[in-house]
């Protein structure tokens, strides 16, 4: 048993994949990973759909994702569970290590982290819950040396990869005491070979560490819309992209109770000399050649707006008009916080079976919007997009064809389009 | 890395050397030998002890030189599986072989000074062995210097120092091998370091300290013979050494430096202040700024016939204790009477033809017989009937009535139809509520123990008639216990932090207690008792639960006016109350609340000792049926009073039921009295007598005195200990140790070759003689409390008064040098087994009696042969093994090979009966733990 | 060379050996004439010297298996050590006597409450040999008492379930759950 494991370094979902390969000698090789962008490759999605990490892909090129599923590959028979009970044993305390208990070591772990907030209602829940999961484990591990039959499971493994962060971070000594029975149990499986080569040296933590509010400014800069306007615009721009990044370290978190703050790339840019809403007024109420399009040429600023001509990559599933139809709708439909700064034409060409979409998308800064937030990268994979120079003739006409819906289109037949405004 | 260690510890020389040889920084730090117990690890703790960087601990000598060698080892070496394994067999053969026969000797002969410890031959056996194997190699290690000489070399290097006394020409090898090794600078600095240049007794502290916590060496290991489990290179010395060391000798008890200076001041101190009894006089008064103990034991009822259960529940546990607090000095008072009152006296007397009074005064008599021939000391011993009661009850009464603590209620009651009287609880018997036992009492059900209202009893009949009671209503007043719980709990809380109770009693209130407390009904329509003062009651008297434990109160006032000092008086006055458990919640639940709530700054309960069940044989006494001893009975069967003292005690029930057994009895009175404190007592009283004409002659105490001494004062701060605390039981076993160490001190120290040798052995056997005579004093107060008689027995013999009955928290020479003693005499006289089944006969009851009496035809045809045929019992004892041996081997049915066994340690129970030893210490030796399969 | 064991009727070094899976190479069984009790196991090395000592055999045993049963460290060789000496002489000599025995099963107890192995993190000969002589006594133990030593019964379940170890000892039952407590 071989394969690729795609994970950023220090993913403690990967661990519990790396120890569990330790044990049965399943060889992984881990490529150079760059999280937001090797993940995000349109080669990536395709194997991996939802982007996430950790990501493995076996030797024979199957594709498997969901930390738990690929630690069960890799695993051996023995880290399995031998009998559909020890199977069934070992899954319950993969589902515990996730489903409970996961959610309130984040809670707790990850303002120590500067991750998230603080939350104090929250912390104080998480830890109560913690207590209570503890407790559970403690009595379990009072007559047992390891939770699943005799030897180390992936049960163990599992749990003890969700625990590490409390007992490194928060867990100080007074709070693991009455857990003498878990203490006794992850001391003892840290200090096995097989993860000590994964993860090293686990110290315990002496304090309990708490909401880390500097490391957090730093993470997740306070935007003051008042204050940073025209001057701070190109500084902000550049530190907001970067920050990205981090964001999407959360998405891989999907049971942070609490919301990601979905950020306005937007926010505190400068107002532009092309003003969007004047322009969706005068398309919406004037008519689009004589008055709509001068005026798009007369006051777009292509400084703060960019062009971009959108073609859909999977014609061949599109099918009937329709479906194309609803296919655009649905992603006017995800992208509502775009309608302030975004326009968009788009066309469904052709006929039943076969179609085609494009369309032109008009976007605040160079960037494709789709880009700058996750929240808008739903439907944009299935497009391919191309910048275009509104400087440039052709360009040109192909902008003025879109607004107008009437052209060649390059050798398209125009069916019918939508309006993103 | 640190290394903890006492001074001149013999193990420190392995691992100094160890870590001189290795080059590993390593600080030694010196604690006190007693502060080993902060080091906590399975086994037996003892230093010295590693502690690694990493908070690790290494407590056995040799896995710390291992450990010290190794981290010298470099990483790239790979051991040689060969070397090591040379090495290892010298160190295994160190552990478990050398060592244990090499402290013994270490221990006695540096420790005690003893010149021969008995141990020698083995070691010069073990050392030969040893001295083969360097005869091919250099080292022990082999070719080159390694553990294994590090070891043996800390192990021998005792022997070897000047004055150590030991020498043997045969281990050439090992002596020019030990030089070599004292020539290398890492073997002399170790040594120098250890010894501090004082030589032998260097070791001296440390040897001592070490084997008073040490597994005894020459016990345990080798008394298990033919042990299978392999013990590595060992001659078969190992067998040998058993039958080598007498069991007594071997097992002296090592006491420490501190202990043994302690003792020797006291002593000291003791033969210039001796000790003066304080009599107290009558009327016995708390004393202000004194111990003033007030003990009362529960009231006998005085219409039953008292069983041994009643005697050692009550008036002989409180007597045991009473003797001992006179003992301390302390102002003691001991009072207890008959409770009189109760339709059970008006019963009686009805059926008798007499007057209750009557019937009271006939059977107060009788009880006070008993007791005066148990010779139980009362400072009073007094009854409920009287005008104090009245009084006192009265008072009580009216001032729960005045602080609102009584309710009023309409009862009913069962009166039976025929007899035309309210059934007291007594007389009612039926199914009880709870539990539905058939032969629940009117007020109490035997069985689930809890209390009952007689009308709540299912199918109730008369039990003087046997007619079925009907019910009927009847006004009277209810004690409100719920009120005054609150109060209650916080003074249980208070007394059962502060004073001792013992643990039933604890248990039972806090039963009691969390149950929930309900108003208790304390009037009856009945004419015999105290009557209620209170308009529209007087018709009525107190129920009997009320009104006796005032009875304390009231017998205290007919021994003295000025009863309230000690009963109204909590401040100055201890008050301790002895019972059976049945008695606990009336002691502690009902009667107290009635002094909280009357609230005159009564004297509570500050400790309680309550025993559990004494049952008889395998059955429960019962006066109707005739099982059991009662009232007279004992005197009647000619054995001294003083004995059944004794053997009650040592059966009391404190923590769980026991059984009287005749069988026992008798035994119990062979061996422990006859052969172990009487011998003692005797033997060394008559070598005196013999030997130096009467006198006790002078004491120069040496180590080994010193030590006897010390572990006598050991025992008896447990004695002390144990009695204060009430645990007579306990106390009594004490003692028992004390002549037990007694006998082994004048076995092992054998005056009776001393006394025909040189005139320092004289002197030296006047020493021991002298101890122990002065021992047999010190014995003669401890057992006062329990056997009052034999104590006077042996001061008389000792020809002193009882001017020295005190018990001094040190062990001194009351008898001087010079005093003369008077002329010895056996303590105690040897019973016959045989008596066992005939006095069981005769007490065990109507329908065992028939049974008895066709045992007694067979038992007498046995016992003559067993009797007078020793021969037959031993043959009929091979027979019946072989018979186990065969059964074993066949792997038969476990019952049938359990009862086979049954039937031989019976047989070999009787044989040493016949011979005059102990039947219990037959079966310790030649116990074989099966090999494992 | 191989080097020849006479086990002499110790079964520990028996089941040690078949545990251990020492190729015929390096190790040959012999047996003496002779039973005799009391000698113990012995070794006779390649090297022609004569070895005795269970302790001694054991740890042999061990180093020339591919187990690795004597710890990775110094310090792990001594507590292995250690453990050998206390089963020699204090436990040997308890589980002669009824009374003792019961007050060494509770110090166990009591240090297994915090540890899964003996020493450190790994099965080690330590825990091998503790397993084979205190195997009669826990076979005889009552449900109540192997409750309340409850982690000497978790550890002494772990080391029997390990391949290998429990050869063809019977196998001592343990409740997973409480029945007195």
């Amino acid at each position: 048993m071989a394969g690729t494991l795609y994970t950023y370094p220090d993913n403690f979902r990967a661990y519990k994949i790396l120890i569990a390969a330790e044990y049965s000698g399943a060889k992984i090789t881990l490529p150079p990973f760059k999280l937001g962008e090797t993940n995000q490759t349109a080669e990536f999605l395709k194997k991996f759909p939802l982007g996430k990490v950790p990501a493995f892909e076996t030797q024979d090129g199957k594709c498997i994702y969901e930390s738990n599923a690929i630690a069960y590959y890799v695993s051996s028979d023995q880290l399995r569970g031998k009998s559909p009970l020890e199977g069934a044993l070992i899954q319950q305390y993969v589902n515990f290590a996730d489903q409970e208990l996961l959610p309130a070591v984040a809670t707790w772990v990850f303002p120590t982290l500067g991750l998230m907030q603080y939350n104090k209602q929250a912390t104080d829940k998480a830890m109560e819950d913690i207590k209570k999961f503890l407790t559970v484990l403690n009595n379990a591990l009072l007559t047992r040396t390891f939770l699943v039959g005799e030897r180390v499971t992936l049960a163990d493994i599992a749990l003890a990869c969700n625990l590490l962060m409390l007992y490194k971070q928060v867990m100080d000594p007074s709070f693991r005491a009455p857990f003498s029975n878990v203490n006794r149990w992850f001391l003892t499986i840290v200090n096995q070979p097989q993860f000590k080569k994964i993860l090293g040296d686990v110290k315990l933590c002496e304090a309990m560490a708490k909401f880390d509010a500097k490391k957090y400014a730093e993470l997740h800069p306070k935007t003051d819309e008042k204050k940073e306007k025209k001057a701070k615009a190109a500084k902000e721009e550049k530190p907001k992209q970067e920050k990205k990044q981090k964001p999407k370290k959360e998405e891989e978190e999907d049971d942070i109770p609490t919301e990601p703050k979905s950020k306005d790339p937007y926010a505190g840019l400068p107002k532009s000399s092309f003003d969007m809403d004047e322009f969706k007024r005068t398309f919406s109420n004037k008519d689009t050649a004589t008055v709509a399009i001068p005026y798009f040429w007369e006051h777009f600023n292509k400084e703060d707006y960019s062009v971009w001509l959108a073609e859909y990559l999977d014609d061949k599933d599109l099918k009937m008009i329709f479906m194309a139809c609803n296919l655009v709708g649905g992603m006017f439909q995800r992208i509502e916080k775009l309608r302030k700064t975004a326009f968009a034409s788009v066309g469904i060409f052709g006929v039943d079976n076969n179609a085609s979409i494009s369309g032109i998308w008009i976007c605040r800064t160079q960037e494709l919007c789709f880009n700058l937030n996750t929240d808008w990268n739903i439907d944009s994979p299935s497009y391919k997009f191309t910048k275009l120079d509104v400087d440039k003739a052709e360009h040109k006409k192909l902008i003025n064809e879109y607004l107008l819906w009437e052209g060649d289109f390059g050798g398209k037949t125009f069916n019918q389009g939508k309006i993103f405004k | 890395m640190k290394l903890y260690s006492d001074r001149g510890n013999p193990h420190l020389l392995r691992i100094l050397a160890a870590k001189n040889l290795a080059g590993v920084p390593l600080t030694v730090q010196y604690i006190k030998y007693e502060d080993k117990s902060k080091f906590h690890y399975p086994g037996n703790s003892k230093l010295p002890v590693l502690e690694t960087e990493g908070g690790n601990l290494l407590h056995t000598p040799n896995s710390i030189c291992r450990y010290l060698l190794e981290l010298n080892r470099s990483s790239n070496e790979v051991p040689d599986p060969n070397k090591e394994a040379i090495i290892d067999q010298w160190v295994e053969w160190e552990s478990v072989s050398l060592q244990p026969v090499l402290f013994s000797h270490l221990v006695l002969s540096i420790g005690l000074g003893r010149g021969d410890s008995g141990h020698v031959e083995d070691l010069i056996n073990l050392l030969r062995h040893a001295d083969e194997a360097l005869s091919s190699h250099k080292f022990f290690s082999g070719d080159q210097l390694g553990l294994a000489d590090v070891v043996l070399w800390g192990s021998l290097h005792p022997l070897f120092i000047k004055d150590s006394g030991f020498s043997d020409p045969q281990i050439s090898n090992i002596t020019s091998w030990h030089d070599q090794l004292m020539s290398q600078d890492v073997f002399c600095k170790s040594a120098s370091e250890v010894t501090e240049s004082k030589g032998i007794s260097a070791f001296k502290d440390s040897l001592l300290a070490m084997s008073g916590t040490q597994a005894p060496p020459s016990s345990k290991p080798q008394e298990t013979k033919a042990k299978q489990s392999p013990k590595g290179p060992q001659p078969s010395q190992q067998e040998n050494r058993n039958g080598a060391l007498s069991e007594e000798a071997s097992q002296t008890k090592v006491c420490s430096k501190e202990e043994m200076d302690e003792a020797v001041k006291s002593w000291n101190n003791g033969s210039k202040n001796r000790p003066k009894t304080r009599r107290l006089v009558d009327p016995i008064l708390p004393i202000a700024g004194e111990k003033n103990i007030l003990i009362t034991s529960a009231l006998p009822y005085v219409n039953n016939v008292p069983h041994l259960g009643n005697i050692i529940g009550c008036v002989l546990s409180a007597d045991v204790f009473a003797r001992f607090c006179r003992l301390r000095q302390y102002n003691t008072l001991y009072i207890c009477g008959t409770d009189e009152y109760g339709t059970a006296t008006e019963t009686k007397a009805l059926e008798e033809g007499l007057t209750p009074q009557q019937i009271c005064d006939k059977y107060f008599k009788l009880h006070k017989e008993v007791y005066d021939w148990f010779k139980i000391k009362f400072d009073y011993f007094g009854r409920t009937t009287t005008q104090e009661q009245t009084e006192i009850a009265q008072d009580i009464f009216w001032r729960l009535h005045k602080k609102d603590h009584l309710v009023e209620d309409t009862l009913e009651q069962l009166q039976c139809v025929e007899c035309k009287r309210f059934l007291a609880d007594r007389f009612v018997e039926g199914f009880c509520p709870f539990c539905n036992y058939e032969d629940a009492r009117g007020d109490q059900c035997d069985a689930c123990g809890k209390l009952i209202n007689a009308i709540e009893l299912k199918k109730p009949r008369c039990k003087v008639c046997g007619g079925t009671p009907k019910v009927r209503s009847s006004k009277h007043l209810f004690l409100n216990l719920t009120k005054l719980e609150p109060s209650l709990q916080s003074w249980v809380d208070k007394s059962s932090s502060e004073g001792t109770w013992s643990a039933n009693a604890r248990h039972i209130t806090r039963a009691w207690v969390q149950e929930g407390l309900r108003p208790r009904c304390i009037t009856r329509d009945l004419k015999w008792g105290t009557p209620v003062p209170l308009e529209g009651y007087t018709d009525k008297v107190f129920y009997v639960w009320f009104d006796a434990p005032i009875g304390y109160l009231s017998i205290t006032a007919n021994y003295t006016k000025e009863w309230e000092k000690w009963w109204k008086n909590p401040q100055q006055v201890s008050l301790y109350q002895f019972m059976a458990k049945d008695n606990v919640p009336f002691h502690t639940v009902v009667f107290p609340c009635t002094l909280i709530g009357a609230d005159d700054n009564y004297s509570l309960l500050n400790s309680i000792s309550a025993t559990e069940y004494l049952n008889y044989e395998e059955d429960k006494f019962s006066k109707s049926r005739g099982v059991g001893v009662f009232g007279n009975d004992a005197a009647e069967t000619g054995i001294p009073a003083d004995i059944w003292r004794f053997y009650l005690l040592y059966v009391r029930p404190e923590n769980q039921d026991s059984a009287f057994s005749w069988t026992d009895f008798i035994t119990r009175n062979n061996s422990e009295l006859l052969n172990n404190f009487g011998n003692f007592v005797n033997r060394a009283l008559m070598f005196v007598h013999n030997n130096y004409g009467g006198a006790i002659p002078a004491m120069e105490l040496t180590e080994e005195d010193k030590n006897f001494i010390a572990l006598i004062n050991k025992e008896l701060k447990t004695y002390i200990d144990d009695l204060e605390k009430m645990r007579l039981r306990e106390g009594l076993k004490d003692v028992l140790n004390m002549s037990k160490y007694g006998n082994q001190y004048i076995q092992s120290n054998k005056p009776w070759v001393l006394v025909k040798g040189n005139e320092s052995e004289r002197s030296r056997a006047g020493t021991v003689l002298g101890v122990a005579s002065n021992l047999s004093w010190l014995l003669s107060v401890l057992i006062h409390p329990y056997m009052p008689s034999v104590s006077e027995d042996i001061q008389r013999q000792l020809q002193v008064t009882d001017e020295g009955n005190v018990v001094l928290d040190n062990f001194i020479p009351y008898l001087q040098p010079g005093h003369k003693i008077g002329t010895p005499k056996p303590l105690f006289e040897k019973i016959d087994l045989s008596l066992a089944d005939e006095l069981r006969a005769k007490y065990g009851g109507n329908k065992q009696k028939q049974q008895a009496a066709d045992d007694q035809s067979t038992n007498a045809t046995n016992e003559n042969t067993a009797d007078t045929d020793v021969a037959t019992l031993q043959v009929e004892i091979t027979k019946q093994g072989e018979k186990v041996r065969k059964l074993k081997t066949e792997k038969a049915e476990k019952e049938t090979v359990d009862a086979e066994v049954a039937t031989l340690l019976a047989l070999k129970k009787t044989l040493a009966v016949a011979e005059g030893k102990n039947p219990n210490e037959q079966d310790t030796k030649g116990k074989k733990k099966g090999k494992k399969k | 060379m191989a080097a020849v064991l006479c086990v002499n009727g110790c079964t520990e070094i028996e089941n040690l050996l078949s545990f251990c899976e020492i190729p015929r190479d390096r190790i040959r069984v012999e047996e003496a004439e002779e039973f005799l009790s009391h000698k113990g196991p012995s070794l006779t090395l390649s090297s022609g010297q004569t070895v005795t000592g269970v302790q001694t055999v054991a740890a042999y045993l061990s180093t020339i298996s591919k187990q690795k049963l004597l710890g990775s460290s110094a310090l792990e060789r001594a507590q292995v050590d250690q453990w050998l000496e206390y089963w020699q002489i204090q436990l040997e000599s308890y589980l002669n006597d009824g009374t003792l025995i019961k007050g060494a099963l509770r110090d166990l107890d009591k240090f297994l409450s915090r540890m899964v192995y003996l020493v450190s993190n790994q099965l080690s000969l330590a825990d091998i040999m503790l397993y084979y002589a205190l195997h009669p006594v826990m076979l005889e133990l009552s449900i109540q008492e192997k409750e309340q030593l409850v982690n000497l019964s978790r550890w002494f379940n772990q080391v029997q379930y390990y391949p290998g170890v429990r050869q063809y000892l019977p196998e001592v039952s343990f409740l997973r759950n409480m029945l007195y407590s």
